[in-house]
């Protein structure tokens, strides 16, 4: 029997066969596709199938909202909802018109102090269009509403090529709510962004799993992320966010170099390294392993549109597939004090 | 596994590429377009050329290829000054013959690539600590050897790309690498002196393009080396590590060794 209002079952999965130790959320045996009606599809009610080009369904996803063609929006179904919306897999038309509308965003801050009336006005404008410095514009903010709001990523890669808007963490008050931007492919491919999504919302569902039961869709992941992600939970805390701006400042500083905020560009999008110098564009990668997404392409792409070679600063531990390497000229610091740890 | 891989003039059209290595054996053969690496969704089948040219329409950086039996061939298409080329590589899938490489640089003489090569170029492997720091002697790739600087500078572990810029040199030679007329002359270099060091030379196309193989099994790069590096040393107008290793000598900190290595890129 499948609960609508809480996106999940209420008898357990009848199908012992369904659990795989690869992916520790298919134990729990009362949610409903590992809590991924976007990216998975349940038919028989016994077994997720893992189906990529349900991302190309995501129109038709009732168990998170609805899609109303006539108006080109999402309507959610539920109060709280993560929605994780993937570029690489959909038509692009389907990107542009979305919009939150106020019933979705308006309740974030009903009883809003000074700053969070600033912070909503800066969530407002991070969801309106690019920022000329999205990484500038982190928010901190608090909220204590109802809780009635959506908690997006929104990957404009369509649009603006270059990031998405993501919740980085907040407490279960809805206190220390802080929002940010970063490039980030969601989908486990550019690890950033997606390991540091992963943990956030991993910990976002568990708390909210003993709550109200509401719908969180998680991004795309591979079953062998899905085991890293329990030895993530309850590490939102420390701020991811926080936590890949810490190792990027020191990073820089140890090299003698400033943050960069100067944006490139090319035929396929922006993007906005994180150090320029005069002949190396620099991106900073504290992950656990780096592929050649889009993203990636954009990003050496335009360094090399800007006359310089591209550097991936990443982990002594980090994977990093031939493609990327390729993508980055071979140009790759490695250090102890970045990705996974022994 | 082993990478081959081709330039051309960045005004090559790929979707003319994408044609002609459509005609590749059915082993490399590919069959999907994505683009993001590894990502192949089954509806993105490259014998639909409508969708293709849409998606080629969105991704004019690059994008991959996928044989069914998920060799990869990568197109960067980059833009900006000083990159006159587009590329294209190839990774062989493991267990497939490494002659299928010389297949596919022969298959797109016809567009007239300005250099290509074939060479060793495993995935690495992480060591005992899972780390994946290697020095220039733990390399197991010829290319790595021949075109990565490695150097530690405090706790920075440092990869540099090098002699790559085919409008600076020729960037190396390799177990097979596939040398136009045009390139040869831009920097001077007289085929002979190159393919004097070959096991065989094969002419190409409209006779502008020479492939040369330097050893016979991609493998036994290692023995091969030496003799190679010799060789790269000796020719003017093709790359050699050894002049980078050489002006590194004593640099202690990050923007020294990057402003050293600007030079050599």
């Amino acid at each position: 029997m499948y609960e609508n209002r809480h996106g999940r079952f209420t008898a357990v999965d009848p199908l012992l066969a369904s659990g795989n130790s690869a992916n520790p959320q298919t134990f729990n045996r009362f949610s409903f596709v590992l809590g991924n009606p976007i990216n998975f599809a349940d038919p028989t009610g016994l077994q997720v199938g893992s189906n990529l080009e349900m991302c190309t369904d995501t129109k038709n996803c009732n168990a998170v909202g609805h899609y109303d063609a006539a108006t080109n929006r999402i309507t959610l179904n539920h109060d709280i909802a993560i929605v994780y919306i993937t570029t690489s897999d959909f038509d692009a038309s389907f990107l542009t018109p979305i919009e939150v509308t106020p019933s979705q965003m308006g309740s974030i801050m009903n009883e809003m102090t000074p700053v969070e009336r600033e912070g909503r006005t800066q969530i407002q404008k991070l969801l309106a269009g690019f920022p000329e410095d999205p990484f500038g514009e982190a928010i901190s903010g608090a909220a204590k509403g109802p809780p009635n709001f959506l908690i997006s990523t929104w990957n404009f890669g369509a649009m603006v090529s270059t990031g998405s808007i993501n919740v980085n963490s907040f407490k279960s008050d809805w206190s220390n709510l802080e929002f940010g931007f970063e490039y980030s492919y969601i989908g486990g491919v550019e690890k950033l962004g997606c390991s540091t999504q992963i943990e956030c919302n991993w910990s976002v569902a568990s708390e909210l799993a003993t709550g109200a039961a509401p719908a969180i869709v998680n991004p795309v992941f591979a079953s062998s992320e899905l085991t890293t992600l329990g030895d993530l939970g309850g590490s939102v805390a420390k701020g991811p966010l926080a936590r890949g701006r810490a190792s990027e400042a020191r990073v820089l500083d140890d090299l003698g170099l400033p943050k960069n905020t100067q944006k490139v560009s090319t035929a396929e999008g922006n993007a906005i390294p994180d150090a320029l110098t005069s002949t190396r564009s620099i991106e900073i990668k504290d992950c656990i392993s780096v592929a050649c997404t889009r993203q990636i392409r954009i990003q050496t792409d335009a360094a090399r549109a800007s006359g310089r070679e591209p550097l991936l600063i990443t982990g002594e531990r980090t994977h990093v597939t031939q493609q990327a390497r390729e993508a980055f000229n071979n140009n790759i610091i490695r250090r102890s004090d970045l990705g996974p740890q022994p | 596994m082993i990478k081959a891989k081709l330039y051309f003039d960045r005004d090559t059209n790929p979707s003319v590429l994408v044609e002609t290595l459509k005609t590749l054996p059915e082993l490399i053969q590919p069959a999907y377009f994505a683009e993001d690496e590894g990502k192949i969704i089954k509806a993105n089948r490259l014998d639909d050329n409508e969708r293709f040219l849409a998606f080629l329409k969105k991704n004019p950086a690059g994008f991959f290829l996928y044989a069914e039996n998920r060799t990869c061939i990568d197109f960067t298409a980059t833009s900006g000054s000083g990159n006159n080329y587009s590329d294209v590589t190839l990774w062989l899938a493991n267990g497939l013959s490494s002659e299928l490489a010389a297949t596919f640089l022969k298959c797109v003489a016809e567009h007239k690539p300005v250099f290509g090569f074939a060479c060793y170029d495993p995935e690495r492997v992480p060591d005992a600590s899972g780390g994946y720091v290697i020095s220039h002697d733990g390399v197991c790739s010829e290319y790595d050897h021949r075109n990565t600087h490695f150097i530690t500078l405090g706790k920075n572990n440092i990869e540099s790309g090098i002699g790559r810029k085919l409008d600076k040199y020729i960037p190396g030679v390799y177990w097979l690498t596939l040398l136009s007329d045009g390139l040869l002359a831009e920097h001077g270099v007289k085929l002979t002196d190159l393919a004097a060091d070959a096991i065989s030379t094969e002419t190409l196309g409209d006779d502008s393009l020479h492939l040369l193989r330097f050893f016979e099994n991609p493998e036994d790069w290692k023995d091969n080396a030496d003799r190679l590096d010799n060789l790269c040393e000796r020719v003017e107008g093709v790359f050699s590590r050894r002049a980078v290793e050489a002006a590194v000598v004593g640099v202690t900190n990050f923007l020294e060794y990057d402003d050293i290595i600007a030079n050599w890129r």
